[in-house]
């Protein structure tokens, strides 16, 4: 954590939770009257990404909390609710499509938690079965160490019997969950690659033994888990590695307690590789073989990725044979030569992660 | 100064032409050449100058600016090394007075040529880097540029003051029209010996700047991912046969060439681009029937054109899709 500097907008200054983290931050803070001074500064930089890292930004989220997950178009999305607490992430991973997908990139914090309750509240009362996560558009964890939004948000779905919360992260903040009554309906996941990408392209990310070792207590404290291989990054060696990480993390948690695993390989819009080429001049993810999805991102050549899909998801049964294994932004073909079979055939993949999350967190369809 | 070797020894011994007086006869001596502060031109011949000059004389007197002990050159670069080469001693000049400022001068460097003929790119940038040396008033500076035709546009001037700051090997290849201005700039980002092996190659080619960024962008990404020097990937033997090989046509070469470098770059691509036309052409689909896969083989959405002028065209191009639908090959490329 390197926030430097805390902008606040004049309208939520008195807000509890703002004063919260101010003083749980102690650092130097600014009143600002809107967001265009917070993007004045940050675009001042020389590294406005960099700087973007550094300040927090809090203010009041003026809309809806709740949205779908973006997804593309041409290819499988798991119809992901994304639930808006902020936006941006303090860890520098090279990949990040974050970097260029804000205008600028802000860690921005939403403070006026009542209206996103309220708005939980009518959404969880549809009594839908529900896959809801904070992790799209930033870590789901790293608010730990200055908010109580995980608190908040456990508690609240553990009160219900028909959604679930996901909270993706590659941290290790999971210190605030241990005696939360959670109920199994918040998932614990953690996004996974090989200690050569973690150690390479995911600056100030949690090491890949940190993060088993988070998710082996997760796991002791009842929470379901996921795991998300995503980026898999193609690289020389990387199957190996690859694989020693799946055999690590079935020897650190239970296959059983496992709701999904996600594989999705690396994938970007090509305002990223510039981003890239910039600021990360010694990576090489860059180079392998790309083209241009017809969504417009750049991802592996389709052979690279069946060939990486196909010995990961081997690999993957080898230990967990029924575990709900699927592909994040994948066409049928893909699905097919690599799985096996294609969304469709299960029902689609929202009832096949749906009935996955019925099973693991003890769902109850219209309870 | 070396006075002493003037012919007018007597007038130069103690004291220095008035800088206040403006026409003046100045020894050569005197001048320092190497001083280019002011120099716009990027042209060095001087055999049609010399002549002219020994012809009809020095009909344009050239301008320094006083530099004690001697003088700095404003207008007249090559009249002045002209007149050297001639072995004149000493010429006829027109003396700035001491407080004419900076800008001034610039400004009678920049008109001396801009206004006698159109500024190359160099020159170009020279002439912008003079007036925005010191800081003037934008309004000034707007107006002398516009007088001297020296673009001012905040998007192009940047790029245009780094010109004649790049490496020589680069300025060379924009005076010989090898590269423009954006692709000289993406040269200099590269450390010299690549930067000369790419200049060598884009000028061996012939090539546009079209095909430049490209073979630049797959030279540069093959370099990037495999760690080996640009210049050290042009030795490569398949690349350096293509480039020796002088039986060939420039536009085969330039052709073969992006080919290699394709391949090298994406070589999965390349060979299903290659398995592909290979079962094309096993179908023998004939000049009427063009079968597309889907781009980049991304997705399986196959594109089909058939050309036919009548009924029993089409019913022969029929009997010909249905085998291509029954092919073993291509229902391996459908199904997996």
């Amino acid at each position: 954590m390197r926030i430097s500097k805390l902008f606040i907008n004049r309208q939520v200054a008195d807000h509890p939770t703002t004063r919260s983290v101010q003083s749980r931050l102690n650092v130097p803070s600014e009143s600002v009257q809107n967001a265009q001074q917070v993007y004045a500064t940050i675009s001042r930089a020389a590294d406005p990404v960099q700087q973007g890292k550094e300040i927090l930004y809090l203010t009041r989220n003026k809309g809806a909390f709740l949205k779908k997950c973006p997804g593309t178009s041409h290819y499988t999305c798991c119809d992901y609710q994304i639930l808006h607490i902020g936006t941006f992430c303090y860890m520098d991973c090279t990949y990040c499509i974050l970097q260029t997908y804000f205008h600028p990139p802000i860690l921005q914090y939403f403070v006026n938690h009542d209206d996103l309750m309220t708005e939980l509240d009518q959404v969880l009362s549809q009594k839908k079965i529900l896959r809801i996560g904070t992790g799209e558009f930033t870590d789901s964890l790293i608010w730990e160490l200055w908010t109580d939004v995980s608190n908040l948000l456990v508690q609240r779905f553990a009160t219900q019997n028909h959604a679930v919360l996901e909270l993706k992260t590659k941290t290790t903040a999971i210190e605030q969950l241990e005696n939360l009554a959670h109920n199994r309906k918040t998932i614990v996941a953690w996004s996974l690659n090989t200690k050569h990408i973690i150690s390479t392209e995911e600056r100030a990310t949690a090491s890949l033994s940190a993060r088993f070792k988070a998710a082996a207590r997760c796991e002791s404290w009842g929470y379901p888990l996921a795991f998300h291989f995503d980026p898999l990054i193609i690289y020389d060696g990387c199957e190996e590695d690859y694989t020693e990480v799946i055999a690590e993390l079935f020897s650190q948690v239970s296959a059983d307690n496992i709701v999904w695993i996600s594989l999705g390989t690396l994938r970007f819009p090509s305002s990223v590789k510039t981003v890239i080429q910039n600021r990360f001049p010694d990576s090489k993810i860059i180079y392998e073989e790309f083209i241009t999805g017809p969504d417009g991102k750049m991802r592996y050549f389709k052979a690279l990725r069946i060939k990486i899909y196909r010995k990961i998801i081997a690999c993957i049964r080898e230990y967990a044979p029924d575990a709900a294994v699927y592909l994040c932004m994948e066409n049928d073909e893909i699905w097919r030569k690599s799985l096996g079979f294609i969304p469709a055939d299960v029902g689609g993949l929202p009832h096949m992660l749906d009935a996955s999350a019925v099973k693991h967190c003890n769902l109850k369809p219209g309870g | 100064m070396d006075s002493k070797s003037s012919d007018n020894q007597n007038v130069f011994k103690d004291a220095p032409l008035d800088p206040a007086r403006s026409l003046q006869t100045v020894l050569l001596a005197d001048i320092d050449s190497a001083d280019t502060t002011f120099r716009i031109t990027t042209r060095k011949e001087l055999d049609n100058l010399v002549l002219s000059i020994q012809k009809l004389g020095l009909m344009h007197t050239p301008v320094l600016k006083y530099n004690p002990p001697g003088y700095s050159i404003v207008c007249g670069f090559r009249r002045i090394a002209a007149c050297r080469n001639l072995g004149w001693t000493r010429i006829p000049a027109r003396v700035l007075r001491k407080n004419t400022g900076f800008f001034e001068m610039a400004r009678l460097a920049v008109a001396d040529n801009a206004l006698q003929r159109p500024l190359n790119l160099i020159e170009t940038s020279r002439a912008l880097k003079l007036l925005t040396e010191v800081d003037t008033e934008k309004e000034v500076l707007v107006a002398a540029a516009a007088e001297l035709g020296i673009p001012l546009s905040p998007a192009i001037v940047p790029k245009l003051k780094k010109i004649c700051d790049l490496s020589r090997p680069i300025q060379k290849a924009i005076l010989a029209n090898v590269i423009d201005l954006s692709m000289a700039l993406a040269l200099d980002r590269f450390n010299a010996v690549d930067g000369q092996a790419l200049l060598g190659l884009f000028d061996h080619l012939k090539l546009g700047l079209n095909r430049q960024r490209e073979l630049l962008l797959l030279l540069k990404e093959i370099s990037q991912r495999e760690e080996i020097p640009i210049q050290q990937l042009m030795t490569e033997k398949p690349l350096n046969h293509i480039l020796e090989n002088t039986k060939i046509d420039r536009s085969i070469k330039r052709q073969k060439v992006r080919t290699y470098l394709r391949r090298r770059r994406f070589p999965m691509i390349s060979k299903a681009e290659t398995q592909y036309n290979a079962f094309v052409k096993q179908l023998k689909l004939g000049p009427n029937i063009n079968l597309m896969p889907p781009k980049d083989f991304e997705g399986m959405t196959y594109t089909l054109t058939i050309r036919f002028d009548n009924r029993k065209e089409l019913k022969n191009l029929k009997e010909k899709l249905e085998k291509i639908i029954l092919h073993p090959g291509f229902i391996k490329i459908l199904d997996g």
